[in-house]
C-alpha cells in the first residue's frame, strides 16, 4: 500500500512534466524547430494512443477472461498497417490535399461538403466515445483507489456515492482543466497540435515501458514462485484456457479482428494522429511496421501477466487490475508506481487526444454552422470568431468529459474494460461504410452515406447500448427484456428472433450489415448533386491527378476585400496577411489583395475550412462568392477538362509513337518499291536486248534473202534456217515469259494429280541422256526402291527436274563432270537432291538466282537451250505444288540444288514398304 | 524480385496475413501444445506477426526507394 498524497503528487508531477513538454514543443515548432518532431518515429508513436488503458490494464484482464481473444485488438489495426498503401496513404494523401481536419470533416467533404452528415458523424462519435472515455476514467480512478487502500485486491469497481468522495469524478475534472490547458491555447492554422503530438508520444513510450517493466518482472523474477512456467513447465486446468481459443469464439475473433481494425481509422482521435496530424505522407513507409511491433511488444507480457496474477493473487481479484497488483504483491511497490504512471499515461493520451478531436468536430460541425445558419454570427460583422471558437471548444471539452463520466457513474461498475471499449468500437465502425466507400466507389451519395449511418448508429445503440445501459442500472430492463412495442422480435439482443448470438457479434451484424445494405442502395437509387460530383471525384481520383495540374473548381466571382475580412476573422490577421500576399505575388500583383479567381476563392475556402471545417467554411463563402448556379453540365465540364486534358495528352502521345512507327513502315516499304522499280527496269532493258538480238539476226538475214538476188540454193537454205532456229527462240522466250506472267497471276490450269515423284525424275533423266552424253556429263542416280507419291503436274514438275538438270549439265565445266541425284522421304517431305561438281554460281548472283530479274539470265540466254527464265519459273511450279526449291550449297567445287515437295495425304506408302526399305 | 511483383505485394501481404490470422488456418494451431512452454497458439500468433512486420518493413523500403527514384528528375538538376 501507498499513501495516496505520494501517488497523487508522483501523477501531479507526471503531468505537468507532459505539459511542459507540450509547451516546449509548440515554441519549438513556432520557431520552425520541428526536426524530431516531426520524425517519423514520433509519427508512429502518437499512433500508439490507439493502446489506452484498456490495453494497459483491460487486455490483461481480458486475457485472464477470454484468453488470447485480447490479441485480436491489436491484430486488426496490424492488418491496415500492413496493408498500409491501399487505405492510410489514400486517407492522408486526400486529407492533405483538402486539408481536413477530423473525420467528420472528411466524410462531409466527400459527400459535397454536407453539413448533415457531419453533425450525425459528429453526434455518432460523442454518443460512441462516452464509454470509451468512461473506461479511462474508470481505469484511472480503480487503479488509484487500488494502490492508495488498504486492500489492494479488491474489485473496487462500484464507484462510491455522491460527486466529492467518487474518485472518478476528480480524475474526470483533472483530466478536462489538463486538456483545456493542453489542447485549446490557440487555434491552430491547421489542425495540428505538435506540443500534443509530442506529449503522445512520450507517454506511448511510459507506458510501454511500463508494460514491459511489469513483464520483466513476471518472467524473470517471479517464474520462480510457484507459477506456472511461463516459459516451462505445466499449464494448471486453472490457467488452461488462456492457452487455446474455445471453439465458440471463433465469430468473436473475426469480429473484434474486423472491429479493431476499423477502429484504426474511424476513431476520431485515431483519424487525427494518422491523418490530420500526419506531417509527411512517407513517415507512412516507417509507421506500417513500426506501429505493429509496437503492438507486437505490448501485447507480448500480457498472458504471462495474467498467469502471474490468476496464480499469485487471490481468487477475487480484479483481473483488470493485475498489472497492478502483481507487483504490489511480490513487494515491488516502485514498480507498481511505474505500472500507475503508465496506466495514466495511457488513459490521459487517450482523453487528452480523443476530447480534443471531439471538441474540433463539436465546434466545427455543430456549434459553428448553428450559429452561422440563426445568423447569432453574421458572415459580415467584423467580430472575431476565433474566440468564439475557443469558447465552444472549451465546453465541449467539458460536455465530453462530462458525459464520459456520466456513463462510468451509472453503468461502468457492471462491466470489463475490454466491453466497455467494444461498445465503442462497434459504435465508430459504423463511419466505416462511407469512409471507405467514399474513396473508392464514386457513385456513393449524400443520401447513402447519411441513411448508412443514421441506421448503422440507431441500430447499434438498441442493440448494445441499451444493454449495457440496462446492465448497469438504467431503468430500462423491460425494454432489454421484451423489445420496443413489447414486440418479442424486436428484443435488442436477440433481433429478429436471432438467438444464441454473442451480444457483440449480434450487435455488430445488425448494425454494420443495416448500415451497409442502406448505403449501398441508397446510393444506387440516388443521384449526386453537382458538389458531390466534383468532390467524389477528387476523393476517388486523388492519385490520378498530378499536383501540378489545376484543381477543378467552381467558377465563382467574390470581392477581394470580402474574402480578407472574412479570413481574418477565422484565421486571424497574421495569417490571412500571409496567404493573401502569396497569392498576389504569385499572380504578379502589387499590394496584398490577389485577383479572386474561382482558384483563389477555392484556396480561401480550403484555409478556413481548415479552422471551422469544410461545410461551414463552404456556408461562409458561399455567402459572399457569387456564381452561377451550378449545374451537374458544369461540374461535369470541370472535371472532363482536366480528365480530358490528361487523356488527350495521353493519346498524342500514344498517335506519336504510332505515326513515328507508320513512318518506319513507309520508308522501308518505299525503298523495297525503289529497288523493285529499278529491277523492273532492268528487266525491261534486258528482255528488250534479247528480243532485239534475234530480231536483228532475223532482220538481216531475211534482208539479204530479198535484196540479194544471185543468192545460191544452199546459202539460201541457211539463211532461212538461222531464221527459223531465231524465231523459235524468239517465240520461247516470249512464251516463258508470258508462262512466268501467267503463273505469277495464277491464270494457269494445272493438272494435279498424285504421282510418282521419282519416277517423274527418272523421266526427267532419260530425256536429258542425250545431252549429257554430248557434253560427256556422267549422270547418276541413286537407285530407288520405293516410290515418293506427292500431288503435283507430272509435266510441269518434269520441267523442273529438266530445268535443273540441263543447267547442271550445261554450265559443267569440269575435267571429269558428274550430276548425282538421289531423294530421300524425311518429316512427310521428299526431298530431291541435285548435286554437280560443276564452277558454282557466282556469289552475286545467288540473291536473285531464282528471280526473274536474275542477272544470271541473260548471261545464259545466249545458249540456243534457254532463256534463263527456267530458275524463276521452276520455282513458281514448286510453290504452287506447296514445294520448294532452293539452293543448298555451292563452291568451286560444284552446287546443290534441293526440290522439296510434301508426301501425298492421299497416298501414303504401306509400312511394308518402308520397312522393306529398311 | 521484379519490381512490379514488389508492387503486388501491396495487397498480397496484407490479404496473406488477414488468410493465417483467421479462422479456419489459426484453428489448425488451436491444439493443447506446448513449444518450450509456450502455448502452440500463442507461439504461431506471435511469429506469424513478427514475421509480416519484417515483411512490411521490406517492402516499405522497397516501395520507399522506388518512390523517391521515381520522384528524382531525369537530370542531375544542377
Amino acid at each position: 500500500m501507498l499513501e495516496p498524497e505520494v501517488i497523487v503528487a508522483v501523477a501531479a508531477l507526471y503531468l505537468g512534466g507532459l505539459f511542459l513538454l507540450a509547451f516546449v514543443s509548440d515554441r519549438r515548432a513556432e520557431r520552425g524547430r520541428t526536426g524530431f518532431i516531426r520524425s517519423p518515429i514520433v509519427y508512429t508513436l502518437s499512433l500508439a494512443v490507439y493502446c489506452t488503458s484498456w490495453t494497459f490494464y483491460g487486455a490483461v484482464g481480458s486475457a485472464a477472461r477470454n484468453g488470447v481473444e485480447f490479441a485480436t485488438i491489436y491484430i486488426g489495426p496490424t492488418f491496415v498497417f500492413v496493408g498500409w498503401w491501399l487505405l492510410l496513404r489514400k486517407l492522408v494523401r486526400i486529407s492533405r490535399n483538402q486539408q481536413l481536419t477530423s473525420i467528420a470533416d472528411f466524410v462531409s467533404a466527400r459527400y459535397g461538403k454536407s453539413s448533415a452528415i457531419s453533425a450525425v458523424v459528429t453526434l455518432i462519435a460523442i454518443v460512441a466515445i462516452a464509454p470509451y472515455i468512461a473506461l479511462q476514467l474508470k481505469a484511472v480512478a480503480t487503479s488509484f483507489e487500488a494502490i492508495a487502500r488498504p486492500s489492494p485486491f479488491a474489485d473496487g469497481t462500484a464507484p462510491r456515492p455522491g460527486f466529492l468522495s467518487d474518485t472518478g469524478f476528480w480524475v474526470a475534472a483533472c483530466m478536462a482543466a489538463f486538456v483545456i490547458l493542453f489542447g485549446t491555447r490557440k487555434i491552430g492554422a491547421d489542425e495540428s497540435h505538435p506540443g500534443v503530438v509530442a506529449a503522445i508520444a512520450f507517454e506511448s513510450m511510459v507506458k510501454l515501458l511500463a508494460l514491459v517493466g511489469v513483464g520483466v518482472l513476471v518472467v524473470a523474477g517471479l517464474s520462480g514462485e510457484g507459477m506456472p512456467g511461463v516459459f516451462s513447465g505445466e499449464w494448471s486446468p486453472k490457467v488452461a484456457h488462456l492457452a487455446t481459443l474455445a471453439q465458440s469464439d471463433e465469430t468473436r475473433w473475426i469480429a473484434i479482428s474486423f472491429l479493431s481494425a476499423a477502429a484504426i481509422v474511424c476513431l476520431p482521435r485515431q483519424f487525427q494522429v494518422a491523418v490530420v496530424e500526419n506531417q509527411d505522407e512517407r513517415h507512412l513507409f516507417t509507421a506500417a511496421w513500426l506501429f505493429p511491433l509496437y503492438l507486437l511488444l505490448i501485447s507480448l507480457f500480457v498472458v504471462p501477466i495474467a498467469l502471474a496474477g490468476m496464480t499469485l493473487l487471490p481468487v477475487g481479484a480484479n483481473p483488470d487490475l493485475y498489472v497492478l497488483t502483481v507487483p504490489l504483491a511480490a513487494g515491488y511497490e516502485e514498480l507498481a508506481i511505474l505500472a500507475f504512471i503508465g496506466g495514466l499515461s495511457a488513459a490521459t493520451s487517450m482523453v487528452i487526444l480523443s476530447s480534443i478531436a471531439l471538441s474540433i468536430m463539436i465546434s466545427n460541425h455543430l456549434i459553428t454552422p448553428l450559429l452561422l445558419r440563426t445568423r447569432l454570427i453574421e458572415s459580415t460583422s467584423d467580430s472575431d470568431l476565433s474566440q468564439t471558437v475557443l469558447f465552444i471548444r472549451r465546453i465541449s471539452i467539458v460536455a465530453i468529459l462530462a458525459l464520459g463520466y456520466l456513463y462510468y457513474r451509472t453503468t461502468a461498475g457492471a462491466n470489463g474494460l475490454a466491453s466497455i471499449g467494444l461498445i465503442s468500437f462497434v459504435g465508430v465502425a459504423q463511419f466505416l461504410p462511407a469512409l471507405v466507400g467514399g474513396i473508392y466507389w464514386r457513385r456513393a451519395t449524400r443520401d447513402g452515406a447519411l441513411s448508412g449511418l443514421v441506421i448503422g448508429f440507431v441500430v447499434w445503440a438498441y442493440t448494445l447500448l441499451v444493454p449495457s445501459l440496462a446492465a448497469g442500472g438504467w431503468n430500462i430492463g423491460w425494454l432489454v427484456e421484451h423489445g420496443v412495442f413489447d414486440l418479442d422480435v424486436l428484443r435488442p439482443t436477440a433481433l429478429f428472433g436471432l438467438h444464441g448470438w454473442d451480444p457483440l457479434v449480434h450487435s455488430l451484424f445488425w448494425s454494420f450489415g443495416a448500415n451497409l445494405t442502406a448505403y449501398i442502395f441508397v446510393s444506387i437509387f440516388t443521384s449526386q448533386s453537382p458538389i458531390e460530383r466534383l468532390q467524389s471525384a477528387l476523393f476517388v481520383d486523388v492519385f490520378d491527378r498530378s499536383p501540378a495540374s489545376a484543381e477543378p473548381v467552381l467558377p465563382r466571382s467574390a470581392r477581394a476585400e470580402d474574402l480578407y475580412r472574412l479570413s481574418e476573422r477565422i484565421l486571424g490577421a497574421e495569417r490571412t496577411a500571409s496567404v493573401f500576399e502569396a497569392q498576389a505575388m504569385r499572380q504578379g500583383r502589387p499590394g496584398r489583395l490577389p485577383l479572386p479567381d474561382p482558384q483563389f476563392i477555392a484556396l480561401v475556402e480550403r484555409q478556413l475550412a481548415s479552422g471551422i471545417g469544410a461545410s461551414s467554411a463552404g456556408l461562409m463563402v458561399s455567402r459572399i462568392a457569387k456564381g452561377e448556379p451550378i449545374a451537374v453540365d458544369t461540374v461535369m465540364a470541370l472535371l472532363d477538362e482536366t480528365r480530358e486534358a490528361i487523356r488527350y495528352s495521353r493519346e498524342l502521345e500514344r498517335k506519336s509513337v504510332e505515326l513515328e512507327r507508320i513512318a518506319g513502315e513507309l520508308r522501308d516499304a518505299n525503298e523495297k518499291l525503289t529497288q523493285l522499280d529499278k529491277m523492273k527496269d532492268d528487266f525491261l532493258s534486258r528482255v528488250s536486248h534479247e528480243l532485239r538480238t534475234p530480231m536483228t539476226s532475223i532482220r538481216s538475214f531475211a534482208e539479204l534473202l530479198v535484196h540479194e538476188d544471185g543468192l545460191d540454193e544452199a546459202r539460201a537454205q541457211r539463211f532461212v534456217a538461222i531464221i527459223d532456229q531465231e524465231s523459235r527462240r524468239l517465240t520461247r522466250l516470249l512464251d516463258e515469259i508470258l508462262d512466268l506472267n501467267r503463273m505469277e497471276s495464277g491464270q494457269i490450269n494445272w493438272n494435279m494429280e498424285t504421282i510418282d515423284a521419282a519416277q517423274v525424275l527418272q523421266d526427267a533423266i532419260a530425256v536429258m541422256t542425250g545431252l549429257a552424253e554430248r557434253c560427256g556429263v556422267r549422270l547418276t542416280f541413286v537407285p530407288v526402291t520405293w516410290p515418293a507419291h506427292v500431288d503435283a503436274d507430272p509435266d510441269r514438275l518434269k520441267q523442273v527436274f529438266v530445268n535443273l538438270l540441263s543447267n547442271a549439265i550445261k554450265f559443267n565445266t569440269s575435267a571429269d563432270p558428274f550430276v548425282r541425284m538421289s531423294f530421300s522421304v524425311q518429316d512427310g517431305r521428299v526431298d530431291f537432291r541435285i548435286v554437280d561438281n560443276g564452277p558454282g554460281i557466282p556469289s552475286e548472283d545467288r540473291a536473285h538466282l531464282f528471280t526473274k530479274f536474275s542477272r544470271a539470265w541473260n548471261e545464259r540466254a545466249g545458249d540456243a537451250k534457254g532463256s534463263g527464265l527456267g530458275l524463276a519459273i521452276s520455282l513458281q511450279i514448286m510453290r504452287v505444288f506447296g514445294g520448294d526449291i532452293r539452293l543448298v550449297s555451292t563452291g568451286p567445287t560444284g552446287s546443290i540444288f534441293s526440290v522439296t515437295l510434301p508426301v501425298s495425304h492421299r497416298h501414303t506408302p504401306g509400312p511394308e514398304i518402308v520397312d522393306a526399305a529398311k | 524480385m521484379r519490381s512490379d511483383g514488389v508492387s503486388d505485394l501491396k495487397w498480397a501481404l496484407p490479404a496473406a496475413l488477414v488468410i493465417l490470422l483467421m479462422p479456419p488456418v489459426l484453428l489448425l494451431f488451436d491444439r493443447p501444445m506446448l513449444i518450450g512452454g509456450i502455448p502452440l497458439l500463442h507461439a504461431y500468433l506471435f511469429l506469424v506477426w513478427l514475421v509480416f512486420i519484417g515483411a512490411t518493413a521490406w517492402l516499405a523500403r522497397r516501395l520507399f526507394r522506388d518512390e523517391e527514384s521515381a520522384k528524382a528528375p531525369p537530370w542531375d538538376g544542377n
